[in-house]
């Protein structure tokens, strides 16, 4: 006889998979909302998770080196100490040495909008389109052409001007930064203690799998990422000020920074430096040289810094980054682009970890 | 001190204290100071079951040991709790079991249930290879406590071994 026939099987089969169904669809459910309160929280408390996304990253770039003085017998909450105090002293001789330097630089994009000084410059564009745009014919398209190049250039100064001023305002936000800082290096472990409690035992063991190999993966993408942009940064540095530049510091640090982003940001960090030098030289050659220059950087970063640095990250879909980075943008901006990829990485970690869970524990009983 | 703070903090001032008795009679722990005992207690995870509920499935990846602190638990084969096929062990408070998942995560070999309401304290693999990362010394210790505990129980399977043996060729 079938064992399908025998009707109090059937009926424990039935039973049995309406819990299993039961299970995953409580599991599905659960998941689509905290999904949705991220979202939620990410659009209605936008200032504030981008105060504690970077207090995470700081965290991240931190924890090894007060790890490190814990092996040497200091406490951690000591150890902690110790390296904000470190910080604290690096900070302030930045500030003291580098702040006039960028303020400076700002300063003199917002002079050059307001005392008309780009208008030699245009001046000179002037008459450098009209001799290579002859071939078009018809003034008036030539000076059509010219009056969007000229209006791209002034809002892209404007735009840099106005990146520059919010960062500076964002200073006194930033000022809370190092307390979060603090409090998740120094109590992290009790936190995630803490979180682990509150899981049911069924779920209790493949949790702690979950978060331990999620916060490897993010730590390992998180300061790898940093070291590339901070190389990435000093090289652009120095190559802008050879080239001499204006505004080199600046623009040199978006550079690093842009670096963060997969594939757009080694544009975003170049066109600065080009449009700068456009306004500054009516000539191509330096334009040239900067191409040359960026170049060179992206290769020494692509076959040396990257390979060493941003180690044991996941690997994602050239397009799927395309669509997180997108995604990231419209959700949070710069910041947005920033943290999309090491967002997704985390997802899919976690969709990874729950699928192995599902293979491996008895979580649907 | 307000009586209702000052009784929160006797509660976990007991608490910490019964984890420091339990663990220091549990064999790889044995010998550490209280200092470095209260490192490990700073990992513990503290889990509560239900008569009944499995604490892990044999095949499960091993993550970590646990401590009985209170109550009985059963180590079994088979796949009805309820009606186990084998009962290998019953282990009650100070027991530990799973340590072997310490080293690796090589899958549980049997079954673990909880035969009454018991407290169980978990200590798992990644916290503890982060506290030796941070205090090689105290790893140092503790596994060498755990590698004579294993090489303990390797003479004594091989002697039952043996002793099989004999009595198979008799």
């Amino acid at each position: 006889m079938a064992l399908d026939s025998n009707p109090v099987f059937s009926v424990r089969i039935e039973k049995t998979d309406l819990k299993k169904f039961s299970h995953v669809a409580l599991l599905a459910l659960l998941s689509v909302a905290v999904i949705w309160a991220l979202i939620e929280m990410v659009v209605h408390f936008r200032e504030l998770m981008i105060l504690f996304v970077l207090s995470a990253l700081l965290t991240y770039l931190l924890d090894p080196v007060v790890t490190f003085l814990e092996t040497k017998g200091l406490g951690r909450t000591l150890a902690t100490l110790l390296i904000f105090l470190i910080l604290g002293i690096f900070v302030a001789w930045g500030v003291y040495i580098l702040l006039p330097k960028l303020t400076g630089q700002v300063n003199a994009i917002g002079k050059n909008l307001q005392n008309g000084s780009m208008k030699g410059v245009f001046s000179n564009w002037d008459t450098f389109l009209r001799e290579k745009l002859a071939f078009l014919g018809s003034p008036e398209t030539v000076q059509n052409i010219i009056d969007k190049i000229r209006t791209a250039l002034v809002q892209f100064q404007e735009g840099l001007f106005k990146l520059a001023l919010s960062l500076f305002s964002a200073l006194s936000d930033l000022a809370i930064i190092p307390f979060i800082t603090f409090f998740l290096i120094k109590d992290g472990p009790a936190m995630k203690k803490a979180l682990i409690k509150a899981v049911p035992n069924r779920y209790f063991e493949m949790s702690l799998n979950l978060i331990h190999k999620t916060d490897r993966q993010l730590g390992h993408y998180i300061r790898g990422q940093m070291i590339d942009a901070f190389l990435v940064g000093v090289l652009s540095i120095i190559a802008l000020y050879i080239l001499d530049i204006n505004y080199y510091f600046f623009i040199g640090s978006i550079a690093g920074l842009a670096n963060m982003i997969p594939y757009f940001g080694p544009i975003v960090g170049a066109v600065p430096a080009i449009v700068v030098s456009l306004t500054q030289n009516s000539s191509l050659t330096p334009v040239i040289w900067i191409a040359v220059a960026f170049t060179i950087i992206q290769l020494i970063d692509n076959v040396l810094i990257s390979p060493i640095v941003v180690a044991r990250s996941v690997e994602i879909h050239p397009l799927l980054v395309v669509v997180v980075i997108l995604i990231g943008g419209q959700l949070m901006g710069i910041l947005g682009m920033l943290i999309a990829v090491p967002a997704a990485s985390i997802l899919i970690v976690i969709v990874k970890e729950i699928i192995f869970g599902f293979k491996n524990y008895r979580i649907l009983g | 001190m307000h009586p209702i703070w000052s009784n929160i903090f006797k509660e976990a001032k007991n608490q910490s204290e019964d984890l420091y008795q339990i663990l220091s009679n549990v064999p790889i722990f044995t010998g550490l100071s209280r200092r470095e005992l209260k490192e490990f207690i700073r990992i513990c995870h503290k889990r509560t079951y239900q008569q009944g509920e499995v604490v892990f499935w044999k095949g499960e990846p091993g993550v970590g040991m646990y401590i009985v602190q209170k109550g009985k638990v059963a180590v079994f084969a088979g796949e009805d709790p309820q009606n186990p096929e084998i009962v290998f062990a019953t282990l009650s408070e100070g027991d530990f079991l799973g340590e072997l998942a310490l080293l690796d995560d090589t899958p549980r070999s049997a079954s673990v249930v909880a035969l009454e309401p018991s407290k169980l304290i978990g200590i798992f693999r990644p916290d503890l290879f982060s506290l030796f990362e941070r205090k090689p010394g105290l790893g140092v210790k503790m596994l060498s406590k755990l590698a004579q505990l294993v090489g303990e129980r390797l003479k004594f399977t091989n002697d039952a071994l043996e002793e099989c043996r004999q009595k198979g060729n008799t």
